[in-house]
């Protein structure tokens, strides 16, 4: 992709940039702007296989980041990099570079990187992605059997991070659902060894 | 996600829960935990000799599977609150269509859990203090 230019320098494209530049709500990034040429930014056009790996570092900066649709605000991109950055052609991409963009394009990658930036974007967020992993087991009835029935305090740990399961995957924050269900799960598991071995020595100390 | 195929690992896990959970009402209800001396005890009255709060459970099934809701009251007061909690918990881990959905998205929230535990410890104390 060797023609790469500002979009505002497409003949084509200029009116459109120009004048969609005055009013785009990302507007106050510009000031950023300037400082992309340290952010590795001006590859991405000609480096589309490293971009999607860049893309979330830059999440979590979220929309403050590094005025992307200034940067290449459209240019020939529509046809090379289609699935390259949502906000290629700036005017259509705005508004799926929100809540959109990480929607789309991040959901593989939350697995792999940092889990934070994942609770910005509020709920919805996974819904309806065909790539959605298995909604994890919130051992909660296991739980509460534990704690009521078998005695056993750990239980009542349990019974947190179980209770914490539902309400994590539904704001999209799956490793912390996938991690509030280890946890009530091992501490299912480490109520009930205390209660067995309590009652074994116990058992014993009876027949002896 | 609501209609997910059972795979076969699941189907046995879920028999032997049932079986497992059919035994135990049929050891129950024909041994009283009152006489028994094999029935599990309480590690917290074990080790600090006070009673937790969820002592005099197995007693309380024991006397329920037989009829006597009032006598199990008597021997765990906490169930009023536990049993209810239990039986929002199994609907929302085995209904898939919307209505579990709504249980695990309103009703099983952090807060339920939160204000679970809190109950959990008031009456741990109450029922220490007053002997209950």
């Amino acid at each position: 992709m060797p023609n790469w230019v500002k979009a505002g320098q497409v003949p084509e494209l200029a009116g459109l940039f120009g004048a969609n530049a005055a009013t785009q709500p990302i507007h106050p990034q510009q000031p950023y702007a300037p400082a992309q040429g340290t952010q590795g930014n001006p590859t991405q056009p000609i480096n589309p296989g490293a971009q999607p790996y860049g893309q979330p570092q830059q999440r979590p900066g979220g929309f403050r980041p590094y005025g992307q649709p200034q940067q290449h605000p459209g240019g020939p991109q529509p046809y090379g990099q289609p699935q390259q950055r949502p906000g290629g052609p700036q005017p259509y991409g705005q508004p799926q570079q929100r809540p959109g963009g990480p929607q789309t394009y991040g959901q593989p990658q939350q697995y792999g990187q940092a889990y934070g930036p994942q609770q910005q974007y509020g709920p919805g967020q996974g819904f309806g992605n065909p790539g959605q992993p298995i909604k994890p087991d919130n051992y909660l009835v296991w739980s509460i059997l534990i704690t009521l029935f078998c005695c056993l305090i750990g239980g009542i740990v349990a019974i947190v991070y179980s209770s914490k399961v539902n309400s994590c995957w539904d704001k999209g924050d799956y490793q912390g659902a996938y991690e509030n269900s280890k946890n009530a799960k091992t501490w299912c598991i480490v109520s009930v060894c205390i209660g067995l071995v309590t009652n074994v020595v116990y058992g014993l100390m009876m027949f002896m | 996600m609501a209609s997910t195929s059972t795979s076969k690992p699941t189907q046995i896990r879920t028999i032997l829960i049932l079986l497992a959970g059919l035994i135990a009402i049929v050891v129950y209800y024909t041994f009283s935990p009152e006489g028994s001396w094999w029935f599990p005890k309480c590690p917290v009255k074990l080790l600090t000799g006070l009673d937790c709060p969820g002592c005099g459970g197995q007693r309380a099934f024991h006397a329920a599977l037989h009829g006597h809701f009032a006598e199990a009251l008597h021997y765990n007061l906490f169930y009023i609150v536990g049993i209810p909690f239990l039986m929002i918990a199994l609907a929302g881990a085995l209904l898939k269509g919307p209505v579990g959905q709504w249980i695990n998205r309103h009703l099983l929230t952090p807060a339920a859990g939160w204000v679970f535990v809190a109950l959990y410890f008031i009456w741990f104390a109450v029922r220490n203090i007053w002997n209950l």
